[in-house]
């Protein structure tokens, strides 16, 4: 507890009162036949809590691990809990479980005192084995553990003076090493600390740049083993989160703050298919602070594994910075030297400088002078005719309108509301766009500069050069889809502004127009 | 041809688990819904609800399946089975079960019923599969607790046990 | 994450379901194996008034070679053709591709025709329609016609089907020379970051790629030497307007179609 508040000052926290210790508590239980329940405060998910209690537990007093029920539920209403109970910060092994061992301690004492006593010998010769307690120098002279244990409920005038009851005893640990903060901010953030040491060595492939782990040896010190199996899970599963973060995991955002790995089709999770097996080799040093000398394991590889992985990667690649995930584009960045130029009867203007934003340029022939086109451009009703999904367009100005639009991309189809703004106008050869569509799947604005010409047969040339950004859900869902689905969108305006100036189209034409407009937009056939 | 309306509730017959299954759904109502709230199964889970992570993979009609993906309505007629066939009986695990639970091939359980749905059609088509081929046919599961070996190792020894199991039917018979 | 609501039409000939195409346009949509449509219906990017389940129609299930073509229709699962038995010398590509398509859990359910209609730029199907030069059958209530390939994608998940119209089936020429695959994912099962496709012709290679531009697009080059070939897979690579995205950026992908597309021409060249 006194961990968190570093986040105070030393003032903030003389005048709060200093907080320290991290208390874990655990109650055994007898009844009257005998059972023992043993009850902690941490409510496991799988880590196998309930196995090692019992098993801690049974150890203590002679019984079998599948004799001891192991309650983790909690009613903070009804248990012993404190502010630091909770499954959290590798505490199980250290703290709880070791609180576990006090409270059956505890118990057994108080046991061997009542079955000394009726045994007619001393404490000291009191064994606990095999669902017996009984004389160490004389085995015959034994009883029952649940006779000794069920003389509390039945007959407590038959208990020795001062035991009290051997029903149910309640423990609180703290180890006294975890103190406050001191004036300087200086604390130990832990009671024991678990050494993990890890080496690996990788190939890197040279045309994908995709890693891949030829061994990886992970070495761990975490005390006292309380079970090699539970253990050996803990470092498996987060050895292999910490590939996934190393090698897969990104939350990424476009520059406007739009999550762009929303599903599990973009945030990429290791499968069986990425993960290696492990080779995993232990060391047993026992912490002294703590009761059962473990010190906790989860967390381990999360901290290591990244690490080696990323030294391993920038051993073979002769680099020295490298940005986690490992993600092989970007790895090719670091090693690739320049690119081949483009044939040089392309447009030099191609693609070279796009960052994330969404850019794209076109041109598209319109059957009609650019004043008709022109005219078309700043006239609600074409333009309602015109936007794409377009239910009904409204003139607020001469150079502002809004539309109400369904917008699609195959399948994925939204309602919006857009609103679009001209200015720079040069009638009638050129004019800015600004547009800005909202609605429930997502958000998405643009700017863009139209040009038109007038070409040799009474037609005109439009040419458009645009710059967009789109958000929301959309994003998150479909970021990688989303500088198609702004091309085509655009794309789709331009093809009915021309089917428009032409004055309506068969399939065959519209076809044709469209196959018109994909050459400007790039890829052959 | 036959139209199911919108916002009304309409019967679904197929059959669970090798028994006849019957209940309601709107034609929108998913099959992992269907099966948790309509029938009360809930051994299978819901994980991502758009087909990648495998926590809701069945069996329809003798291949896996994401019972996100499928609707309801769609299992008509079929024969769907879920993790709670595996069991032969309420008090004991089936093969691939202990074997999991020996290999300690679970930890907080959320993808087991997909996977053990996943292997379990699968063995029984391919009894002889090996490391790769379940190795292939687990890509298509996400599980964050254990690193995907002791499922592997599982997997193969409950393949063969039942490769045993079979070849004793065999030369019993 | 649960679908908006629609009517669920359940079609047993393929009559029924042109007739509600022909009625309700594009506020109805089929459904076939549902791996691509329902994520989209789950996370509600999609809402269709109305369903038309197809995988009832005996009609639409079927694998057919005949006279040099192979025909398959629009309710033949990805298992199904994974799984025909004369798969490897009718349709090798469609064999080499479909282990890379999706997972066996999603091949269990989702058809050939819908990966194509759905035509996801990075999706496998489409690439292999592409390169083989295939024929889409679309039918709608007043006509029946084929498209070719090369038309029959328009752009990203675009397509030349209009609202009325199902395709009943896609077909490829049987004969098959030798040809090669190969995709670059992230992880195994994943969207193609890169996949070429490459079909010996008699004069040269046809080359596809997926996962790059928009849709599908494919090449046909002449037998070329060393650095001929280099120069026109390094223009094909400009061409196809590469653009970075969160896996990979273009100059990755445009690197690999320059690799990978000169292993497979040597490879179905040798």
């Amino acid at each position: 507890m006194g961990y968190i508040t570093t986040v105070l000052t030393p003032a903030e926290r003389r005048k709060a009162g200093p907080k320290n210790g991290a208390q874990a508590t655990a109650t055994i239980a007898i009844d009257p036949v005998g059972s023992v329940m043993i009850h902690v405060a941490s409510v496991p998910q799988g880590q196998g809590h309930r196995t090692v209690l019992s098993q801690v537990v049974a150890d203590v007093l002679g019984l079998k691990p599948a004799d001891i029920r192991v309650n983790t539920e909690i009613d903070t209403a009804k248990d012993a809990w404190s502010i630091a109970s909770g499954n959290y910060a590798s505490r199980f092994a250290p703290a709880v479980a070791g609180t576990a061992r006090l409270a059956a301690e505890r118990i057994a004492e108080r046991l061997a005192r009542v079955a000394a006593s009726q045994l007619n010998t001393e404490i000291e010769d009191i064994a606990f084995a095999g669902g017996q307690v009984g004389s160490k120098r004389n085995p015959d002279n034994r009883l029952s553990f649940s006779r000794v244990a069920g003389l509390s409920h039945w007959s407590p005038a038959a208990l020795p003076d001062g035991i009290g009851q051997t029903i149910r005893e309640t423990v609180f640990w703290t180890p006294p090493e975890l103190t406050a903060p001191d004036e300087e901010d200086h604390i130990n953030s832990s009671l024991c600390h678990g050494f993990i040491f890890d080496f690996c060595g990788v190939e890197v492939d040279r045309a994908t740049l995709q890693t891949r782990i030829d061994r990886y040896v992970t070495s761990h010190d975490c005390g006292t083993i309380l079970h090699p199996a539970m253990v050996d899970g803990q470092i498996r599963g987060g050895f292999a989160q910490a590939l996934g973060a190393a090698l897969y995991e990104e939350y990424a955002y476009d520059r406007d703050g739009s999550f762009l790995t929303g599903t599990f089709a973009d945030y990429l999770l290791p499968t069986t298919a990425e993960v290696p097996d492990p080779v995993i080799v232990h060391m047993q040093t026992p912490s002294p602070f703590t009761p059962l000398g473990a010190k906790g394991v989860g967390e381990g590889n999360c901290m290591s594994t990244p690490v080696c992985i990323a030294n391993a990667v920038a051993d073979a690649l002769g680099a020295k910075d490298l940005e986690l995930p490992l993600v092989p584009a970007k790895l090719a960045q670091l090693v690739r030297g320049a690119e081949p130029a483009p044939p040089a009867s392309r447009a030099a203007d191609r693609d070279q400088k796009r960052s994330r934003g969404l850019r794209g340029q076109g041109e598209a022939i319109v059957d009609a002078p650019a004043e008709q086109v022109w005219n078309m451009l700043l006239d609600p009703a074409t333009l309602k005719a015109v936007i794409p999904g377009c239910h009904a367009a409204q003139k607020i100005s001469d150079t502002h309108f809004r539309a109400d639009v369904t917008l699609g991309i195959g399948p994925v189809k939204g309602r919006y509301r857009a609103d679009v703004k001209l200015s720079d106008l040069d009638p009638p050869h050129a004019v800015t766009l600004a547009g800005s569509a909202d609605g429930a799947l997502g958000f998405g604005s643009g700017e863009g500069r139209i040009t038109l010409g007038a070409i040799e047969n009474g037609g005109s040339v439009i040419r458009y050069e645009y710059e967009a950004a789109i958000g929301g859900r959309v994003a998150s869902i479909g970021g990688r889809l989303l500088d198609g689905a702004a091309r085509v969108i655009i794309g789709q305006f331009f093809a009915s502004l021309a089917r428009q100036a032409g004055g309506g189209a068969s399939d065959q034409t519209k076809a044709s127009l469209v196959v018109r407009l994909r050459r400007w937009f790039g890829g052959r056939r | 041809m036959s139209r199911w309306q919108a916002n009304r509730r309409h019967a679904v017959r197929f059959n669970l688990n090798g028994k006849p299954c019957a209940g309601e759904a709107e034609p929108r109502m998913l099959l992992t819904d269907f099966l948790r709230h309509q029938i009360g199964m809930t051994g299978t889970h819901v994980g991502c609800e758009h087909g990648v992570c495998g926590a809701c993979t069945v069996d329809i009609d003798g291949n896996p399946a994401r019972a996100c993906l499928t609707l309801a309505m769609q299992v008509d007629g079929s024969n769907v089975r879920t993790v709670e066939s595996l069991a032969p009986t309420a008090d004991r695990h089936g093969i691939l079960q202990a074997a999991f639970k020996r290999n300690h091939a679970l930890q907080c359980g959320f993808c087991t019923a997909g996977i053990l749905m996943s292997l379990d059609g699968f063995l029984r088509k391919y009894p002889h599969a090996d490391e790769q081929a379940i190795r292939n046919l687990l890509t298509g599961h996400l599980c964050r607790c254990t690193g995907y070996t002791p499922i592997v190792r599982a997997a193969l020894e409950a393949a063969a046990e039942t490769r045993d199991a079979l070849s004793r039917e065999k030369s019993d018979a | 994450m649960k679908p908006a609501v629609f009517d669920y039409v359940r079609a047993e000939h393929l009559d029924e379901a042109l007739e509600v195409l022909a009625n309700e346009g594009s506020d109805a949509r089929i459904i076939a194996g549902g791996q691509s449509l329902m994520p989209m219906l789950n996370m509600r990017l999609a809402k269709p008034k109305t369903l038309i389940d197809i995988m009832r129609v005996s009609e639409l299930a079927r694998i057919e070679r005949k006279a040099g073509t192979m025909t398959i229709g629009a309710a033949v699962r990805q298992a199904a053709l994974l799984d025909w038995p004369g798969l490897d010398e009718s349709l090798s590509l469609a064999a080499l591709a479909l282990p890379w398509t999706g997972h066996v859990q999603t091949r269990s359910r989702g058809t050939v025709c819908g990966s194509i209609a759905h035509a996801d730029p990075s999706a496998e199907l489409p690439l292999v329609l592409c390169a083989l030069d295939g024929e889409v059958h679309l039918r709608s209530a007043r006509r029946r016609r084929r498209v070719a390939a090369r038309d029959f994608f328009t752009g990203m998940m675009a397509t030349n089907r209009a609202d009325d119209e199902l395709i009943e089936a896609v077909s490829f020429a049987a004969d098959q020379k030798r040809c090669a695959f190969r995709e670059v994912a992230r992880r195994h099962g994943d969207f193609a970051i890169v996949a070429c496709a490459a079909v010996a012709k008699d004069d040269g290679v046809r080359l596809a790629v997926g996962g790059v531009a928009d849709m599908p697009v494919a090449l046909n080059l002449p037998r070329l030497e060393a650095s001929a070939l280099d120069d026109a897979l390094n223009a094909f690579a400009y061409d196809l307007d590469a653009r970075d995205d969160i896996h990979a950026t273009a100059r990755y992908r445009r690197d690999l179609v320059r690799m990978i597309g000169r292993d497979l021409v040597r490879e179905v060249l040798q």
